[in-house]
């Protein structure tokens, strides 16, 4: 297989998860094309570099969620985590019922998406992963950190989200 | 924004990818070019002056040029190809480590050069030595000029470069904390 046929592959069993990553970065289309661009390149630049240790989609992720911390279109103060209420895996950040059935009003997801946004540029790293439906086991393959570590800072993160909210009146 | 609308531009973007190694080999070839042209033509001019001179300092100042030329030439070369090719599927830690290892000022691997700069600085003194001139004069120029680089480059590197080191830094801090 050649190196165009190995990355058009990729490209086509993957696109999703790529395209997903990069709405999480960006609202503006245009930005996301871009991003999903410089994804693709760096993807073709890592191609030699993949020996099969890990999964495909877990490579992919890395790639993916390494261009997101050095994408060069976006200064790291201005990286923003989008979601909707589309987004698969919402209620895996706060996974409580009551939260849940709120999280179709919009107010508490424009309260979420700001939330979200005061997070630190790796804690939404760490919950595009989540989102994205990774295990605790394959997000700490991608960051590179142990499972236990993970695990403390998504808890973390939950509580500190779920704290915020709390509060918000409907 | 759709798949479709993704995936358009994909044989586009093949073709850009495909340039851009192009590109690099270019860059590769023309570094080649550099001292597969110019370390022959010093080789004649060190092979003239000696004819004409029959001094052994002329040897020794043109042998010591052309592999301190090609010293350098080779590690540039090597160094491209680490800056050029940044790998994104490691992990992001990993990553993030290494890009705080390329961004410091002073690295081990550009130690490989200072052979290379000891052969030019040999390679000069013979020649000023052979123009008349003293040891002292040309080790004063040249050190005068590796300074005079040394702090050009930290000007550069504390301006462009330390801000994003820091930035990759605070990132590895908060990963491993």
């Amino acid at each position: 297989m050649t190196k165009e046929e190995k990355f058009n592959t990729i490209v086509s069993e993957n696109g999703e998860r790529i395209r997903n990553i990069c709405r999480y970065y960006n609202s503006n289309v245009e930005d996301q094309k871009d991003m999903y661009q410089e994804v693709l390149v760096n993807i073709w630049k890592s191609l030699d570099s993949f020996r099969g240790d890990s999964a495909m989609s877990t490579w992919v992720y890395r790639v993916a969620v390494n261009t997101s911390l050095t994408f060069t279109g976006k200064a790291f103060r201005h990286m923003k985590l989008m979601v909707d209420s589309d987004t698969t895996n919402l209620n895996s950040i706060l996974d409580d019922e009551n939260l849940k059935q709120k999280l179709a009003e919009e107010k508490l997801l424009e309260r979420m998406q700001l939330e979200l946004n005061q997070l630190s540029v790796i804690d939404k790293a760490l919950i595009s992963l989540l989102l994205e439906g990774l295990s605790m086991k394959e997000i700490a393959e991608v960051i590179g950190i142990t499972e236990p570590n993970v695990k403390v800072k998504i808890h973390r993160i939950k509580s500190q989200l779920k704290e915020k909210l709390k509060g918000e009146q409907l | 924004m759709t798949a479709h609308e993704f995936d358009t531009n994909l044989s586009k973007l093949t073709g850009k990818l495909k340039k851009e190694d192009r590109h690099y080999a270019t860059i590769v070839k023309v570094v080649q070019i550099f001292y597969w042209i110019f370390i022959p033509l010093f080789m004649v001019k060190t092979v003239v002056e000696y004819t004409n001179s029959h001094e052994i300092s002329d040897i020794i100042s043109g042998v010591a040029l052309i592999l301190g030329f090609l010293f350098i030439a080779l590690s540039f070369r090597k160094l491209y190809k680490e800056y050029q090719y940044v790998d994104y599927s490691l992990p992001t830690l990993e990553m993030l480590k290494k890009a705080v290892c390329r961004y410091q000022p002073f690295q081990k691997r550009a130690l490989g050069i200072v052979p290379g700069l000891l052969l030019m600085d040999v390679g000069l003194t013979f020649e000023w030595m052979g123009e008349g001139k003293s040891v002292l004069d040309s080790q004063l120029f040249f050190l005068g000029a590796i300074l005079f680089g040394v702090i050009i480059g930290l000007v550069i590197w504390y301006f462009k470069y330390k801000p994003l080191r820091d930035k990759i830094f605070a990132l590895v801090r908060e990963i491993e904390q």
